[in-house]
């Protein structure tokens, strides 16, 4: 099979996910759109009314620029828990496609994590559209978005492998998936400023792949700073080896799936 | 490989590993290394089979000998242990009804995408499409959810995707028994033509498409190559060695189940034969047969008569006879002697199915008599009839003439 054939198929693979998630279902695709809305709202209500969270930055002390400031740390969360969630369960879901038929099989989780993409940049408009409504327009650096959302597409790619292949053999690995996807959920700065970690605490915040992005991506969007080239070049130099470690561990474990499922 | 070969299969074995768990499975691929000692399941021992570009060749043998698993290896699902595996050419494989298909999405959908897994672009796709939904037949249930779909219907849309991806190597397996009497032919008629141009390896237990499709046929016991030759002798070798235990037990083995009687006369063999004076395991059409009977008395037997009785698969008795008719030419048998009996009679071409004849011997009158030794299912048989051949059997020796008639005033 040739390149082009495998952008077919996980042309193929990924629009039969995106349209399958909301088939059947009375409102459809506008889910994609109400659902993080929805979600926003409540966190908003409990955070900034009720925990009464503020952000050090000093000026935001209005609900619309706490809420915004969320939504990206939820979405670009969305993005990679969707990945940690469904991959370990993909192969089983599709066995025959590992028994009964030649398949490149390493495209499935790759639709997956697009998949979630697609998701997440329909979160993203939706931001945009808030965000021009309440403050009437975009700074010019949220081209640099993909810029953003590279880094943690790859690291979701290679993390999306890796877990496919140990799915299969550890079943387990599917039910720890949720309790983690909300660990790193709270140990990211998502509802926090990272300056609101005590100093010798915030490094290991820095482990959690969702922290770096979430910063950038905040920075990008509130004060049009685009991200330093170093710090950025180095994590997408991280993610990059994740990836090629995850595809790696796919591939050598492979000829065992067809025996286990 | 040179380059008139579609297929080589060269000392091809499979042998699975079975780990104690999946965690050292996934370990022992990793580190290459064994954690925990596995047991071997050997598939497929040794396999070696070369197919010429527009060959057809069959792959038969019974259930869990390894057929599947060597199609697999063929298409390049499993690995084999050992061996190498080499082809040439575009392969399309039936080898499980919807396989690839999900079951949420519509047919049309889920063509797509069984077409792009083998390679096809979209504009490819569009254009076969007509062809692909006349095939299949299913009208506007291509539009409906897989899951909807009967087992026949998934068979049919299947068939009609490989049938439409220019494959050079078709493999079909048994997933083809479930479609119905008309769609099968459809489908012989489609491999008829594809043999011409592309080479066809089929499984099946229908023997007799096996002889009239493929030009050699592999038959597979237990994982190894029983035998690899021409369709027709591999086929009738297979069908003997089915019915090989039956023929050792009617020669004179134990009591078991299915017999009974005073055990003054034993048989010690019953068989059908042909004209050729060969035993008769395929009934393809019309002929005198002669059913021979050996027996021992081991008392003197008045009057013995001997009986049968072909049943088919059901065990529905469907016709028999019995020797009294002919009582003149026996009328006694002598302690101690050895008797070779034989019936012979037109056995008419029966539908296609399974049958057996059972035989007996007993003594006396047709009123009242004795059963010395009867066996419910001394032989058993095949009968191979065109498929549309409805009710038992086909007339013989049938003749038509039309008339037109006048009115009467």
């Amino acid at each position: 099979m040739n390149l082009r054939s495998y952008m077919y198929l996980i042309k193929q693979l990924v629009s039969r996910d995106v349209a399958g998630r909301y088939k059947g279902s009375l409102l459809g695709g506008v889910w994609a759109v109400a659902s993080p809305l929805i979600m926003l709202a409540v966190y908003t209500f409990v955070f900034s009314m009720v925990f009464q969270v503020r952000w050090g930055v000093g000026d935001e002390a209005n609900k619309t620029g706490f809420a915004l400031n969320l939504f990206v740390g939820i979405l670009l969360h969305g993005l990679l828990a969707e990945t940690l969630s469904r991959t370990p369960t993909i192969l089983m879901q599709q066995a025959s496609f590992v028994k009964k038929i030649v398949f490149p099989l390493w495209l499935l989780p790759v639709a997956v994590v697009i998949s979630a993409l697609v998701y997440a940049l329909i979160g993203f408009m939706v931001l945009f559209a808030v965000f021009v409504f309440l403050q009437g327009m975009l700074p010019l650096a949220v081209l640099a978005l993909p810029l953003v959302l590279l880094p943690l597409f790859v690291f979701s790619l290679g993390a999306g492998w890796f877990l496919a292949a140990l799915g299969v053999y550890v079943r387990d690995v599917a039910q720890i998936m949720p309790l983690f996807v909300t660990v790193l959920m709270f140990m990211a700065p998502i509802f926090y400023p990272i300056s609101a970690i005590p100093e010798q605490y915030q490094g290991w915040l820095m482990i959690n792949p969702l922290t770096y992005a979430v910063e950038m991506g905040r920075a990008l969007l509130f004060t049009g700073q685009l991200p330093e080239p170093v710090p950025y070049l180095g994590y997408l130099a991280l993610s990059v080896l994740c990836a090629g470690l995850g595809l790696a561990f796919f591939l050598k474990v492979r000829k065992g799936f067809a025996d286990v499922l | 490989m040179c380059s008139d070969l579609a297929v080589s299969l060269q000392g091809v074995s499979k042998h699975y590993p079975i780990y104690p768990s999946p965690v050292r499975r996934m370990l022992s691929l990793l580190f290459n290394r064994n954690f925990g000692t596995p047991k071997i399941i050997r598939a497929l021992q040794d396999v070696s089979l070369t197919i010429a570009k527009g060959e057809t060749v069959a792959i038969i043998g019974r259930n869990g000998s390894g057929k599947s698993t060597l199609l697999q290896v063929l298409c390049g699902i499993l690995q084999p242990t050992a061996g190498s595996v080499q082809v040439q050419g575009r392969v399309a494989a039936l080898l499980e009804l919807g396989a690839g298909f999900s079951p949420e999405f519509t047919g049309r959908e889920n063509v797509f995408m069984s077409a792009a897994v083998y390679g096809l672009s979209r504009e490819q796709i569009e254009q076969k499409m007509p062809d692909i939904l006349a095939f299949a037949e299913i009208d506007e249930f291509i539009d409906q959810p897989v899951k909807t779909y009967s087992s026949g219907m998934f068979v049919r849309l299947a068939f009609a995707v490989i049938a439409h991806v220019d494959a050079d190597i078709l493999v079909i397996d048994e997933a083809l028994a479930v479609g119905d009497a008309y769609f099968t032919q459809k489908c012989m008629r489609f491999l008829r033509a594809f043999k011409q141009q592309g080479t066809l390896i089929f499984v099946s237990h229908d023997t007799h498409s096996v002889i009239t499709l493929c030009d050699r046929a592999l038959w597979l016991e237990k994982g190894h190559t029983q035998m690899l030759g021409g369709a027709k002798e591999v086929s009738e070798a297979y069908i003997a060695s089915l019915y090989a235990q039956d023929a050792a037990q009617a020669d004179g083995g134990e009591h078991r189940q299915g017999e009974f009687g005073s055990g003054k006369v034993e048989i010690t063999r019953c068989r059908l034969l042909d004209d050729a004076d060969k035993e008769l395991r395929l009934l393809e059409h019309a002929q005198t047969v002669v059913l021979e009977v050996h027996c021992r008395a081991l008392e003197a037997i008045e009057l013995p008569i001997l009986g049968f009785f072909v049943r088919d698969r059901l065990g529905q008795p469907l016709f028999g006879e019995n020797s009294i008719a002919w009582a003149d030419d026996w009328q006694q048998m002598q302690a101690g002697g050895q008797y070779c009996l034989r019936f012979s009679f037109i056995m008419p071409l029966l539908a296609t199915g399974e049958y057996t004849l059972g035989v007996a011997i007993g003594s006396g009158t047709q009123m009242q008599h004795t059963q010395h030794h009867w066996i419910y299912e001394a032989y058993a048989f095949k009968a191979q009839a065109s498929p549309h051949l409805t009710g038992f059997m086909a007339l013989n020796e049938v003749s038509f003439a039309a008339q037109s008639v006048a009115d009467k005033a």
